[in-house]
């Protein structure tokens, strides 16, 4: 190879150096942060911290480099030429950085870069005799991470020979605004569980386990709450607009991945309370923060090693996996070995005075959501656990998780409502009445209206087991309608307190009592948030899927029918019910630089009234390897959503075929993250703003423009949400061209399209479809929902093998079905079904669940018991003593004046 | 008394409980070199001068076309700068021959009694507000009350102790005998206790007699001083004045100490 012909990029060299350079920069201060603290020497140790700040300006110096190359086109990087192509807009050759596995390292070790010098710098002072441990462990963490840049994923490599001209452009599935957002957003919040956990180590290592690094620690928790919120529903977002099956969560490992550390950091946000309470609970929240860092870890290594399959999954790389397997084993070894050096710190008897106190439901909280992070960690390494058993690799689809997940999360629903109503220490039985009325009778009325008015929620839905049934949707209705009157009444009585202790008016009470007690109240306003997003999840039960094929577009009557509209029948949904019409009107072609849009012109009637046009498209990325993506277009109502997909279409005879959802509902999953969202801000203002702002009542004026304020930014927010969960419009009006479509898009007969073919016609059909998976690599789809051809051919073999067999009763329904199973088994393996069939599967779940509810019972009479043995003692004084105390009680009563 | 090092670096005593105990770093440990850095100033402004120059040349080649590559040169720009900066300060920090190795926590144990007040404080004012919301009954919440009332309490005085406000030993026995004296004048004895009190005087006074005789026998030399000088447990009132009134005797008769 000649010389001229080897690549030569300064970017590439000098990225590459300014990486090297980090690492150096990490490992002295790794160094210097331990000895430092250990010797004592402040000057190590400040030497640690500026070594912090100079790696993060390494770091943002190789980032810059990095998204400088895709904006500028440097296709001798491969990972430029891998991730970006000169059509692509500049907001998604930025958001390339992180698009791919080597960037998405590189990306992860810049947040976690900013987030600890912004950490480092507000807390170096207040906790400067363990600083050096805390940068030694961050830094500690960056080393591994630029580790697996240098030595393994560089994202600076070049090509060796010549360069592409051009590259091969973002997958255009991460071609979208959701995708400018998710990630980061995700990625803030795993790297934002880095800072307790260092902060953690810290304080093992150094001795000082008060509650001055709790302080601390349950505000950066908050935060990697936050964000890991955000990263969640944007991802589900992104999915419900992006892939085109209607639906938001499939339990994608890769979903599952910020779920869990999400279970776990929660848990510690209740139970830091009660350490801040009772000055108990130490171990258990210093092992919440090292478990919720731990499966941060654990989830990049699921979706950077092979270990699960996802779409969404970066792919299989062996030599990263054994890397993380080793980073994680120290993590755990460090960590576990801390603990048990400082477990003498750490031995406050944990003792409670009754079961009906808010400390034991923050605790049974813990539980709970702990243990929702252990089942859906076991449900998605159960393919590879199996496959490592048995050597076959199984599937487990979202039944399965729905399953267990479904009634844990409608117990922390509960508890979302209940806890609030409870005192700490103790509440009695009177005061229990008092406290729960209201709550209770709401949901009783609920559910009563909605047994009269909605019949359809009686429906019964298992629930761990096939053979346990309940009424979920009515549960799950009644639980909200009891937390909103839960939050509702402590909002209303801590008004009418406030009001009477302050005298102020009504809005002024109001913002005084959130800004006075903003962590109880901003957590309540998160409670709320999470029962309207279990208002949303309750819809899901009552979506419907039409498939519809039109053959030719044309204009509709003024109620929506005609030769060219299709129905879906009355649809009755939560209090109302719809006549939808879709009037098929055109179907467009256009072209650009970037891509080929087929797009369809759609207008939806309800009961005779058009109340939209929406645009369905398909688009073809020219450098897209001929994988169209699906453009979905939504008509957002406040009660449901019509969705609609365009499936296939003909160019030559615009024949188009549809595939229409109505997701009742969906709106309020949306809107409760948002309330979520606000509610973690309130509980993140800073003590120092609370005591800048006027505590005076103000002028009428000032309170309605606060108010709109609060409104506008909260419809704004909502009203952002809602116009981009719709497809564009094409630019032009471009008449149907001569272009034929690819074989297997929807070409065939009115009526056919793959997706409306071999549509189930009984229910035992439509079951083993739901329980068969579709092998053409979408997300994880039933044969019954996926819209492909081979997906079409399954559920004809289905069909084949069910006809002619008896459905009379249950007991044959169940044979037959068993029957389809088996048959499916014995030619494609277990990994076609959705729902593993072996005992592991549902033995292992019960018994955690069992075994976790009664060593909680056990645990919880020890507790109770310790608090009943010993009852606070009166203080025998003599009455010289009593004059002095009543001195100081006069000085406490002045102070307590003072406090708010 | 704690040895003091030779130079220490300076706590600025907070100015009021509250800012002492509120999250921030309020108690600011103010270093030597901070305080003595004249030159501050004109380093910022220095890195300022060297930065925008940077920027403004960057833009000037690229003919003043703010596109996205000229954005990330800047910033690329920028951490250089950052970079060469604390890369400097690591080096400086190691050399710095006048840092001092306070490692004493900033806020130290004063900070953190503020701290436990304030939540104790807060405690007080939650379970209040329970009990008007409902949420406790009178007896807990008065109980509850109570207790973290009493620690309060005790941690004012551990406060008042620490800043110097305590009072001397002397100020304080003072002050209890005063408080019981006080409250014996409130009180009116009763029959039973005016009994049980000339009980006591008589217990005491045949106490006396026999230590006398005691200490006849012991001038003699024949009799356990020791056994025959235990005096009767006494009110703690009369204590102090026994014991007064005692010491002179045992000086007085010449016991080794």
């Amino acid at each position: 190879m000649s010389e001229q012909n080897v690549p030569f990029s300064p970017i590439a060299v000098v990225g590459t150096l300014a990486l090297l350079a980090a690492f150096l920069t990490a490992a002295w201060s790794f160094a210097s942060g331990i000895a430092g603290n250990a010797r004592k020497s402040r000057r190590l140790v400040n030497a640690s911290v500026y070594g912090l700040y100079g790696f993060g300006a390494l770091i943002g110096l190789a980032s810059s480099l990095m998204i400088y190359a895709f904006v500028s086109h440097d296709f001798s990087l491969k990972y430029v030429a891998n991730a970006s192509d000169t059509t692509m807009p500049t907001i998604y050759k930025v958001t390339a950085f992180w698009g791919g596995l080597d960037g998405s390292l590189l990306f992860w070790v810049l947040v976690l870069a900013i987030f600890s010098t912004i950490a480092i710098v507000v807390n170096h002072k207040r906790h400067r005799d363990m600083i050096g441990y805390v940068v030694a462990t961050i830094m500690a963490v960056q080393l591994f991470f630029l580790s697996l840049l240098l030595f393994t994923k560089n994202p600076f490599a070049t090509f060796l020979t010549t360069p592409p001209i051009d590259g091969q452009g973002l997958n255009p599935l991460l071609q979208n605004y959701w995708m400018v957002i998710h990630p980061p957003s995700l990625y803030t919040g795993f790297v934002a569980a880095t800072i307790p956990f260092a902060f953690g180590v810290g304080a093992l290592a150094s001795g000082r386990l008060d509650d001055m690094w709790l302080g601390s620690v349950r505000v950066w928790m908050l935060i990697c709450f936050g964000f890991l919120s955000l990263g969640l529903i944007l991802g589900g977002r992104w999915a419900y607009e992006e892939l085109g099956w209607g639906g938001y969560w499939a339990w994608d490992p890769v979903e599952n991945a910020g779920l869990m550390p999400w279970f776990t950091a929660t848990a510690f946000l209740h139970s830091a309370i009660i350490q801040e309470q009772r000055g108990t609970m130490k171990t258990w929240n210093l092992s919440l923060v090292i478990i919720t860092f731990f499966l941060t870890v654990f989830g990049t290594f699921m979706t950077r090693s092979g270990a699960v399959q996802s779409v969404h999954a970066f792919g299989e790389d062996n030599v990263l996996a054994l890397q993380f397997i080793v980073f994680m084993a120290v993590i755990l070894i460090v960590s576990i070995g801390l603990l048990v050096y400082r477990s003498n710190k750490l031995t406050a008897r944990t003792e409670f005075d009754s079961f009906y106190s808010r400390e034991f439901a923050f605790l049974l909280n813990n539980w709970i959501l702990l243990g929702c992070a252990f089942f859906v960690l076991f449900a998605t390494m159960f393919p590879t656990i199996s496959e490592a058993i048995n050597g076959e690799r199984v599937s487990v689809g979202p039944d399965f998780f729905n399953k267990w997940m479904t009634p844990l999360g409608l117990v922390l629903l509960f508890l979302a409502g209940a806890a609030p109503l409870l005192a700490w220490r103790k509440t009695t039985r009177e005061r229990l009445i008092n406290q729960f009325a209201f709550p209770l009778a709401a949901a009783a009325v609920t559910i009563i209206v909605l047994l009269i008015v909605w019949p359809q929620t009686k429906h019964l839905t298992p629930m761990f087991a096939r053979q346990i049934k309940l009424p979920v949707s009515l549960i799950n209705f009644g639980l909200v309608a009891f937390v909103c009157a839960s939050i509702g009444q402590e909002f209303w009585r801590g008004l009418v307190v406030r009001r009477r202790q302050t005298g102020a008016d009504h809005f002024s009470s109001l913002v005084g009592l959130v800004l006075a007690k903003r962590r109880k109240y901003g957590g309540y306003i998160i409670h709320l948030g999470v029962a309207l997003i279990f208002f949303g999840f309750a819809g899901k039960a009552y979506e419907r899927m039409y498939d519809r094929t039109v053959e030719k577009p044309g204009p509709a009557a003024a109620n929506g029918t005609g030769p060219s509209s299709f129905g879906i029948g009355s649809f009755t949904g939560p209090f109302s019910t719809s006549d939808y019409y879709f009037s098929y009107e055109n179907l467009f072609h256009t072209s650009d630089d970037h891509k080929d849009a087929i797009t369809a012109q759609i207008g939806i009637y309800d009961s005779g009234d058009r109340i939209g046009t929406v645009y369905p498209a398909k688009w073809d990325f020219h450098k897209g390897d001929g994988q169209m993506t699906t453009e979905v277009a939504i008509r957002v109502r406040a009660l449901e959503d019509v969705y609609v997909v365009l499936t296939g279409y003909d160019l030559d005879t615009s024949l188009a075929n549809f595939r229409v959802y109505i997701n009742p509902l969906i709106l309020w999953v949306w809107t409760g993250f948002l309330v979520l969202a606000f509610g973690t801000l309130v509980c993140l203002i800073p003590q120092a703003v609370v005591d800048r702002m006027q505590w005076k009542p103000r002028t009428r004026l000032g309170r309605a423009a606060d108010v709109g304020l609060v409104v506008t930014v909260v419809l704004a927010l909502l009203g952002g949400l809602a116009s981009q969960a719709r497809a564009d419009a094409p630019s032009g009006a471009a008449g149907a061209g001569a272009e034929h479509v690819p074989a297997g898009m929807g070409m065939g007969k009115a009526g056919g399209g793959y997706a409306a073919m071999n549509r189930p016609a009984n229910e035992t059909e439509a079951r083993a479809m739901k329980e068969v998976a579709c092998p053409c690599g979408c997300a994880r789809q039933s044969i019954h929902d996926c819209d492909c051809a081979t997906a079409a051919q399954l559920r004809a073999k289905v069909q084949g093998l069910l006809a002619g067999t008896d459905l009379s009763n249950d007991a044959a329904r169940t044979k037959a079905y068993e029957s389809v199973l088996a048959a499916f088994t014995s030619e494609y393996g277990q990994k076609v079904l959705l729902t593993p069939k072996s005992d592991v599967s549902w033995l292992f779940p019960s018994l955690a669940v069992v075994g976790g509810l009664g060593l909680l019972a056990f645990a919880g009479r020890r507790w109770l018991a310790r608090g009943n043995k010993h009852p606070a003692q009166p203080v025998a004084m003599t009455a010289a003593a009593q004059a002095l105390d009543d001195e100081y009680a006069d000085k406490l009563d002045d102070e307590l004046a003072e406090t708010d | 008394m704690a040895k003091q090092p030779a130079k220490r670096a300076t706590v600025a005593e907070p100015e009021s409980d509250e800012e002492a105990a509120a999250d921030l770093p309020e108690a600011k440990v103010v270093s030597e070199e901070d305080r003595e850095d004249p030159l501050r100033m004109v380093k910022l402004g220095g890195f300022a001068f060297v930065l925008i120059a940077g920027w403004a040349f960057v833009i000037f080649a690229n003919h003043r076309h703010i596109t996205a590559p000229v954005v990330f040169v800047c910033l690329a720009y920028f951490a250089i700068l950052m970079t060469v900066v604390n890369l400097w300060r690591t080096g400086a920090a190691v050399a710095d021959a006048r840092t001092v190795d306070d490692w004493q926590r900033p806020i130290g144990a004063r900070g953190e009694l503020l701290k436990e007040k304030k939540t104790l404080l807060k405690a007080i004012k939650e379970a209040e507000f329970d009990f008007a919301m409902g949420k406790l009954s009178k007896a807990d919440s008065d109980a509850l009350i109570k207790d973290y009332r009493a620690r309060a309490i005790e941690v004012i005085k551990e406060l008042d102790r620490g800043s110097g406000t305590e009072k001397s030993a002397r100020e304080q026995i003072e002050a209890e005998v005063k408080a019981r004296l006080a409250l014996d004048a409130q009180n009116k004895p009763s029959k039973r206790a005016k009994n049980e009190a000339a009980k006591q005087a008589a217990k005491s006074a045949s106490a006396q007699e026999r230590r006398d005789v005691a200490d006849a026998k012991i001038n003699a030399g024949s009799v356990d001083r020791r056994a025959a000088s235990e005096p009767e447990p006494a009110p703690p009132g009369e204590v102090i004045e026994q014991q007064t009134a005692e010491e002179p005797k045992s000086t007085a008769t010449g016991e080794s100490s």
